[in-house]
């Protein structure tokens, strides 16, 4: 964040750069004296350079979004905001002008009011004032001829405080072609506790300038019919308040994760003790996610090597330090043995709504002999639960507000403080999680400790069903399995070593399990730069031993069940491992770099197209690149793009000078160290 | 936003419903460990728009009438934000009256009871199941921890004093004593004189 503000963005696509121009003056005159940025985020205008000349000379900034052709207001909106630095976050359309200092007044009210989202009822202009009329209007003649519109939708600017945005992760990116997200934000802001305020002020306007009706164009058009039908149906029917939370193209950088996941690190006695039970996390679906170790150190996060990993003070005194220190829009508290099912915070973040409602989902407990044998816990056993509060999310500022009404900083008295304060649960019935007991005396213990936790929550008067639901009978089997598959799993790794290719094949050479892949790189006249160790089938001890490997870098991992719907990763993955760790050396925003990546049969043309793309302008860098395992040879010639937006240009170019027989592909994707890795480069 | 409100032997309970403007609070249903005795519909309408002000837009349903004047304090209290309360009849109505100054506290700003005022100490339904009372002091607890507004401490301060609003009557209040009633727009004390309630600070 800055110190501007306000950002405010246009979402763009071959609307007339003078409606653009006119819209961007007209926004500067309005925001005046408040320092502020307009951001046209052009979503595939057929002539992006006249976009951005126009753009540009009216003093704004162009982000620019290749696309198929389809038109997403939703993820314009979103690719515009995700180079936002202002503190009130707005959006608009090409169409509109607004009165002097209308958009401060706008800036203004939510510094009094942050929690609003404010609107403004847009005034429709007749047909007969033209252009000249709006080179300097006379708002006094505007506002007498204008018709105002009805309060429905957004009216054409909705105005929130930036965290309000990124809480809801922004517009819905499902939603394309025209009409609907607007309206679904609204009901999501809604939902968020945001009221909607139609800010109506005499000298706060904004005017619609008239155009032949979009809508009208749509419906002529089966295609558009359908997907406007879509979005209705998506906006009826989802009841969720945050959204694109398993993928967000268009993330802003600093956009809270979705869920924090709290785990106590006292309770194990080191990394490795708690490896498995993490692992499961680590491997969850929905990766935007933050695991908060709490009480641990430098040494957990080296053990786990993935930027998700946080520590968190210890629980001196309580769990309101620890949820204080989290990020995510919701939390979950994690308990010793617990074991998640890949899917589990995905499923429940799907299950949530409004805030003041919290998702909880059945768990079974599975007790291991010592023989490794596992085995349900019968049902009429456990009429009760070890710890029913890790079986909940719970929207994390009702987690901070039920602590601050506490008896205590237990998570016993978190859970019942939101239960008798008035905080609906509802409990999804299907397989959340497993409890693993390893010793019957330890079981025993678990179950006293939880009839004293349910006593509490009854006497409280919570909704006993919930409790009731705890435990499914059918769920005991299926759960047995999965513990046992937990502890079985077998692991892969894409594993980046700098110490040279033997290094990398002896520091693995101690594995007793799984299959190894290493490919080397070189800088294409023999000199080894780094190694890629792509392993599969590992157990998980051969995990551990593979995440305390010093000096590398973990770049994705998964499990068999979180890799069920993905993919199988192909043999380009090496290439964009190189392109992501040539991304962290060589370019000052790793999260944005943009490639164009030749790749050479053989040696022939290397040279030429390394010494043309070396005097071509827009490049930031230029590389040669050997990437060579035991089946393939990549001979690779990357350059970093200066401007993103130039990509297809620049691809152009290089296809003009690579010999034939060469393929050149523009690559742009997130260097991520974490899962997230390896599931984009699956779902690619 | 539409209030409806039940009070039993044990309990005082509202609650509310969204509607088109509204933002959804973080509880729907605002419970109070006593049963408040002595409400008027003004009284009451003017503790629920202190209690749940962060949230409302647009028209107000209260679950009594109430007069013109409390309407029209109310639609002020809430400034640039349009409302529209109701519903409204006009008429004599009474004014609860008292003689006592209450300073309202909460467990995070607890202090001695000063001479001549009644400490309300406002607490959580989470650590207190009803209501207790002393001759000085009386302590009532509530899920207000539950509905704080994000990060607006003037917000908290003003839903305070919306549920001391509430009790004053049965504590034979007139005078709600808070220590940052400098700090409050106008527009809370003039809701507040409605309902024949004063406001002083510490």
């Amino acid at each position: 964040m800055t110190d501007l503000d306000a950002s405010v963005v246009i979402g763009f696509k071959d609307w007339g750069t003078d409606r653009l121009a006119r819209c961007v003056s007209s926004i500067h005159a309005s925001l005046s004296g408040h320092p502020h940025e307009v951001i046209v985020s052009d979503y595939g205008s057929e002539n992006a350079e006249a976009v951005r000349a126009a753009a540009e000379a009216a003093g704004a900034t162009v982000i620019r979004t290749e696309t198929d052709g389809t038109w997403s207001s939703g993820r314009a909106q979103n690719a515009g905001f995700a180079h936002a630095t202002g503190r009130v976050f707005m959006n608009t359309d090409a169409d509109m002008i607004f009165t002097p200092h209308a958009l401060a007044r706008v800036v203004e009210r939510l510094s009094e009011a942050p929690s609003e989202a404010i609107i403004l009822q847009s005034r429709d202009l007749p047909y007969s004032v033209t252009e000249q009329d709006l080179l300097d209007p006379d708002w006094q003649d505007l506002a007498t001829v204008a018709t105002v519109r009805p309060r429905w939708g957004c009216g054409g600017l909705v105005a929130t405080h930036r965290d309000t945005y990124l809480k809801l992760r922004g517009y819905d990116e499902r939603m394309h072609t025209y009409g609907g997200e607007d309206i679904d934000y609204l009901k999501r802001l809604r939902r968020s506790g945001a009221t909607i305020h139609w800010l109506d002020e005499p000298s706060v306007r904004m005017y619609h300038v008239w155009h032949p009706s979009t809508s009208a164009a749509a419906a002529q058009d089966p295609a558009a019919t359908a997907a406007i039908k879509r979005n209705r149906e998506l906006h009826t029917n989802d009841n969720t308040t945050v959204r694109n939370v398993v993928r967000w193209t268009h993330r802003h950088p600093e956009a809270p994760p979705v869920v924090s996941v709290m785990v106590n690190c006292e309770e194990y006695t080191d990394p490795s003790d708690g490896a498995v039970e993490i692992s499961t996390l680590l491997g969850q679906t929905l990766t935007d996610i933050e695991i908060v170790l709490v009480g641990g150190d430098s040494s957990w996060q080296r053990f786990f090597n993935d930027p998700r990993v946080a520590v968190a003070p210890r629980l001196d005194d309580g769990w309101v330090a620890a949820i204080k220190h989290s990020r995510g829009t919701f939390i979950t508290l994690h308990a010793r043995r617990q074991l998640h099912v890949s899917n589990r915070l995905e499923r429940l973040v799907n299950l949530t709504s409004t805030s003041g409602r919290a998702i909880a989902d059945s768990t079974a407990m599975v007790t291991r002999s010592s023989s490794g044998v596992f085995s349900p816990v019968a049902a009429s056993i456990l009429n009760t639960f070890p710890n029913p509060w890790s079986s909940v999310l719970i929207p994390r500022q009702n987690a901070l507000d039920g602590l601050s009404g506490a008896q205590s900083g237990s998570p016993e008295d978190l859970l019942y403080a939101i239960l008798r304060g008035g905080v609906f649960i509802t409990a999804e019935e299907a397989l959340g999680s497993v409890f693993t007991a390893p010793a019957e005396i330890e079981l025993q213990q678990d179950l006293a400790k939880s009839a004293d936790s349910r006593r509490r929550l009854e006497w409280g008067g919570s909704d006993k069903s919930w409790l009731d639901n705890f435990q499914i009978a059918g769920h005991l089997e299926p759960a047995t399995k999965l513990a046992a598959e937990t502890y079985d799993e077998q692991y892969d790794f894409i594993l980046v070593t700098p110490s040279g290719h033997d290094l990398a094949v002896e520091a693995t050479s101690k594995l007793s399990s799984g299959l190894m892949r290493s490919t080397l790189v070189t800088d294409g006249e023999g000199t080894e730069l780094f190694s890629i160790v792509r392993h599969s089938g590992l157990s998980f001890a051969d995990v551990s031993l593979m995440r305390s490997t010093r000096e590398s870098t973990v770049l994705g991992e998964a499990t068999a069940r979180s890799r069920t719907s993905m993919a199988t990763v192909d043999d380009s993955t090496e290439i964009d491992v190189v392109m992501d760790e040539c991304s962290r050396i060589y370019t000052s925003d790793p999260t944005a770099a943009t490639w164009i990546v030749v790749s050479f049969a053989n040696d022939s043309g290397i040279a030429g197209v390394f010494h043309g793309l070396e005097r071509m302008s827009g490049l930031t860098c230029v590389l040669r690149r050997d990437v060579i395992d035991e089946f393939s040879h990549h001979r690779l010639v990357m350059a970093a793009l200066e401007n993103k937006s130039d990509g297809i240009s620049a691809l152009n170019r290089v296809r003009a000078i690579a010999p034939a027989g060469a393929s050149v592909e523009l690559r742009c994707r997130p260097a991520v160290i974490s899962l997230s890795q390896l599931t984009k480069v699956d779902a690619r | 936003m539409k209030f409806t409100m039940a009070v039993d032997r044990v309990r005082t309970v509202f609650h509310c419903t969204g509607e088109e403007f509204d933002g959804v609070p973080p509880i729907q249903r605002f419970d109070v460990g006593a049963p408040v005795k002595s409400m008027t519909p003004d009284r009451t309408a003017v503790a629920l728009a202190m209690l749940f002000h962060p949230w409302i837009a647009g028209t107000i349903v209260f679950p009594e009438a109430i007069s013109p004047l409390v309407a029209n304090r109310i639609t002020q209290f809430f400034g640039a934000r349009t409302t529209l309360p109701s519903p409204v009849r006009g008429g004599d109505w009474p004014i609860l009256r008292g003689a006592r100054r209450i300073r309202i506290t909460t467990p995070e700003t607890e202090s001695p009871s000063r001479m001549k005022e009644h400490l309300l100490s406002l607490t959580s339904l989470a650590r207190q199941e009803s209501f207790a009372s002393a001759p000085d002091r009386t302590a009532i607890p509530s899920s207000l921890y539950l509905l704080r507004p994000p990060a607006l401490e003037n917000a908290h301060q003003i839903q305070l004093l919306g549920l001391g609003a509430l009790l004053a009557a049965d504590l034979q209040g007139r005078i709600l004593v808070t220590d940052r009633a400098h700090a409050l727009p106008p527009e809370v004390s003039l809701l507040l004189d409605s309902v024949g309630l004063g406001l002083a600070g510490a």
